[in-house]
């Protein structure tokens, strides 16, 4: 930890309000983007954004510095996620049937997964497929491929956050990417 | 080393994030080079992981800072957050409240040194009072009161008259 992320943090404990307000600045869009591509309803991202930077200036005091502050941002991030999801789960409300169509403008129903070169990428159709596949995964494969492949965290990050050893993150991982891919194949028939 | 199928695949996730050895690299490369069915799964792995890492960062609501400072206000009953409390406004309060004092200040002598200087500078140009009174008669063509010019003296008309009342 470099000496200004030390006096941030001293400033953070301090409840310094223009710090607080330097952290959620600087983590906002990661954060949505691992929130909004967990729960997949952008809505339901953004009531889970707040509450997470509350959380973070409620329990900062906690914050040790045995890992990264980002880290740390995104233990309560995932923590928050799984609660809601639960709770989401309590009133019947499938992943699936919230994700948020708005997002996605002008995406048609589960076209090929895999396109040919000369349709290849065609941003939010390609976009919501993956969502939708994303939202089918097992909470625990879904929590690993999110902070792997769309937020880039290192399989170290990743055991920080989700609290398990990186045996067990490289083997969700792999779970999650084969089980995504058979849900992309099969949607391609 | 030889692998089936399912033991290339096993590889797929490991291989993609370079974290394999040398011989099961050179074994996975093998058989995908001979695997017509396993190097298109490994395609379609490929290009879903890219399509993954190629998502487009969503941008959060450009008023989060805000929201969450005011979600923190409420649930701290004031705390934290404050705008009313907090110490730029007490100071701004504070500052107000000084320059206020101070124009006051400066208004009230400027007034008390005004006139000081009015005294001092401008002494009243009051004529002297005549100490007896000119003479005045009746204008017999005109008929209007003419100021004669002569200073009125004590007559002995006038001392009887007194006398008298």
């Amino acid at each position: 930890m470099t000496s200004r992320e030390e006096r941030h943090i001293q400033r953070l404990k301090q409840r310094d309000p223009a710090a607080f307000e330097e952290l959620v600045r600087a983590h906002q869009t990661p954060i949505f983007n691992m929130l909004y591509r967990m729960l997949g309803n952008r809505e339901e991202a953004e009531d889970l954004l707040q509450e997470v930077f509350v959380a973070v200036f409620k329990q900062i005091d906690g914050f040790r510095g045995e890992a990264s502050l980002t880290t740390w941002i995104y233990r309560i991030a995932t923590n928050h996620c799984i609660n809601r999801q639960k709770y989401n789960r309590r009133r019947a409300q499938h992943a699936s049937e919230s994700w948020d169509a708005n997002h996605s403008a002008g995406a048609e129903a589960m076209p090929s997964p895999f396109p040919q070169p000369d349709e290849a990428l065609e941003g939010a159709r390609m976009e919501r497929r993956l969502q939708i596949a994303i939202s089918e995964l097992d909470e625990e494969q879904r929590i690993v491929l999110v902070l792997r492949d769309i937020q880039n965290l290192s399989y170290e990050e990743i055991e920080q956050v989700v609290g398990v050893p990186g045996g067990t993150v490289k083997s969700r991982l792999h779970r999650a990417r084969m089980a995504l891919k058979e849900k992309l194949t099969r949607g391609e028939g | 080393m030889n692998m089936d199928h399912r033991e290339a695949m096993e590889l797929f996730s490991a291989y993609q994030d370079g974290d394999v050895t040398a011989e099961e690299r050179a074994s996975l490369e093998a058989h995908l080079a001979q695997c017509a069915a396993c190097a298109q799964e490994w395609q379609r792995f490929r290009e879903m992981v890219s399509s993954l890492s190629g998502l487009l960062p969503i941008t959060p609501p450009v008023d989060t800072v805000v929201q969450v400072k005011q979600k923190i206000r409420r649930r701290s009953a004031g705390r934290f957050f404050n705008t009313d409390n907090s110490l730029s406004t007490r100071f701004g309060v504070v500052s107000f409240t000084l320059i206020l004092a101070f124009m006051l200040g400066y208004l009230l002598l400027q007034a008390v040194s005004e006139i000081s200087v009015f005294e001092a500078s401008a002494p009243l140009d009051i004529p002297p009072v005549r100490d007896s009174a000119t003479d005045i008669d009746i204008d017999t063509d005109s008929g209007r009161l003419v100021d004669t010019g002569r200073h009125h003296t004590d007559t002995e008309g006038d001392a009887a008259q007194r006398q008298v009342k």
